[in-house]
């Protein structure tokens, strides 16, 4: 049987999933579980913009994401009963979410591997700057850390999304992965280092 | 300049990663080691351009739509929850979530299932053993004596019998499931033990007739025991053959045995 574990809070969240919360998500569990379906879809109305989210940022793809954030809330409802209500539903939803995309992005990998397909990455993002020029220098920029972000080993990749990017603690990230903490440092530390090499290769490009 | 600390120790030490007491080592050497101090300086430009810049919020997040699409789409297959879930799957969530509502009335009935068990256990225990019925040789033409025979079906008692002795009684039983499938079929099968008991004052000696059509020319053999253990007699085979009424056993003189 599927253990699941939830035995903290994200820190990204943390200020926003207080105890009633809890309760409150507690009892939507229930009502789900006794067959409510408009409990159900509070649920992931509740959740699915930091599923699609997390998706986007392990996948890269926004249909990817979107096929991804359907498969976790489809086997949330199917192991809704495995749920400790005592506790917060959301790191059991990000775990799902790391398995999905690894699962997606193996089926993605033997793809590109078979038919040569382009993997570009089709997420530009909202102007930060109201400069147009520095939208697109910014853009481009973002398409080439992508690049170096999905070269990096399966692990170290979702190490360092989880930690940089989503912003979750060392131990909440260890929790998400089924993995210590020292092993989660280690795949953080490696992939720090190997995008940093990537950023000097992209500013020494610049120049 | 090459810097002293590994730069993956520094990449943590800039994200406050590392343990407390490692943490506070490296700040007292950064402030001695510059090389270490620059290398540490960049990792931490790097790292504040690389969450800068990915931390953005997605421009082409789902829309509303597409996200309600989804969920519409996700709502309807929950809809077929028979044909995707598993019945093992169905049985956990019955119990998982029924454990949730009923707790007491769950440890209530799990209570009740313990103390039945073991209440049923000890009934076994103090149960006489009923059913030894399994004929054991010893090399080909050697039976065991039979065990617990008097708590088999008991067939009846006789006076006489073709070698009686006066004064003797004869009783007769049967191994039980072997009469259990008689009584329905009207046929023994073979593992059908018959056991005569011969007693009389001063002793009790045994006669055995055992069905195992494998074993025995015309599907019987017969013991005597004269000890602990029985030795093959061919003697008796042509009086149970030609006067037992059903396949080699007197049925016609035990009530019992008689059809209903």
């Amino acid at each position: 049987m599927m253990v699941v574990r939830t035995t903290f809070l994200t820190s990204a969240t943390r200020e926003h999933e207080s105890k009633p919360d809890i309760l409150d998500v507690a009892s939507l569990v229930q009502r789900a579980l006794s067959g409510d379906s408009a409990a159900f879809e509070s649920i992931i109305l509740r959740y699915e913009r930091r599923v699609v989210s997390l998706a986007m940022k392990l996948l890269g793809k926004g249909d990817d994401a979107q096929d991804a954030a359907q498969e976790v809330f489809l086997r949330t409802y199917k192991y809704l009963h495995r749920l400790n209500l005592e506790k917060s539903i959301e790191p059991w939803l990000m775990q799902m979410t790391v398995n999905v995309c690894r699962n997606i992005g193996r089926k993605r990998q033997r793809r590109l591997n078979t038919f040569l397909e382009s993997e570009a990455a089709d997420a530009p993002t909202a102007s930060t700057s109201g400069d147009p020029y520095m939208d697109v220098v910014e853009e481009q920029e973002r398409q080439m850390l992508r690049k170096a972000l999905n070269g990096l080993p399966e692990k170290e990749r979702i190490a360092i999304t989880l930690r940089d990017i989503e912003g979750l603690s060392t131990a909440e990230v260890a929790e998400i992965l089924n993995s210590s903490e020292s092993t989660v440092r280690s795949q953080v530390s490696r992939a720090r280092v190997h995008m940093k090499e990537a950023i000097d290769a992209m500013m020494e490009g610049k120049r | 300049m090459n810097s002293c600390c590994s730069r993956k120790t520094l990449a943590l030490f800039i994200e406050d990663d590392l343990p407390a007491a490692q943490a506070d080592k490296v700040r007292s050497h950064i402030r001695a080691c510059s090389a270490c101090e620059e290398a540490a300086q960049q990792l931490e430009k790097s790292q504040s351009f690389f969450k800068a810049r990915l931390r953005t919020p997605v421009h082409n997040a789902p829309s509303r739509q597409s996200l309600a699409a989804m969920r519409q789409a996700l709502l309807l297959q929950i809809q077929n929850e028979p044909h995707m879930f598993g019945w093992t799957l169905r049985l956990e969530r019955a119990l998982l979530t029924g454990f949730r509502k009923h707790r007491i009335a769950f440890a209530a009935v799990a209570v009740l299932v313990i103390i039945s068990a073991s209440m049923l256990g000890q009934i076994r225990r103090d149960l006489p053993q009923t059913s030894v019925a399994v004929a054991a040789f010893d090399g080909n033409e050697v039976l065991s004596w039979p065990e617990g025979y008097r708590n088999w079906v008991f067939v009846g008692s006789r006076k006489g019998h073709g070698d009686a002795e006066p004064g003797s009684l004869y009783n007769v039983f049967v191994s039980p499931a072997p009469y259990a499938e008689y009584r329905r079929t009207g046929k023994f099968p073979n593992g059908t033990i018959f056991v005569l008991e011969r007693v009389n004052k001063d002793s009790v000696a045994l006669k055995v007739s055992l069905k195992d059509s494998s074993r025995f020319p015309g599907g019987w053999g017969f013991f005597d025991y004269a000890e602990k253990n029985g030795r093959l007699r061919g003697s008796c085979q042509p009086c149970h053959e030609e006067n037992g009424e059903t396949d080699h056993v007197f049925t016609q003189y035990y009530s019992l045995l008689r059809p209903l």
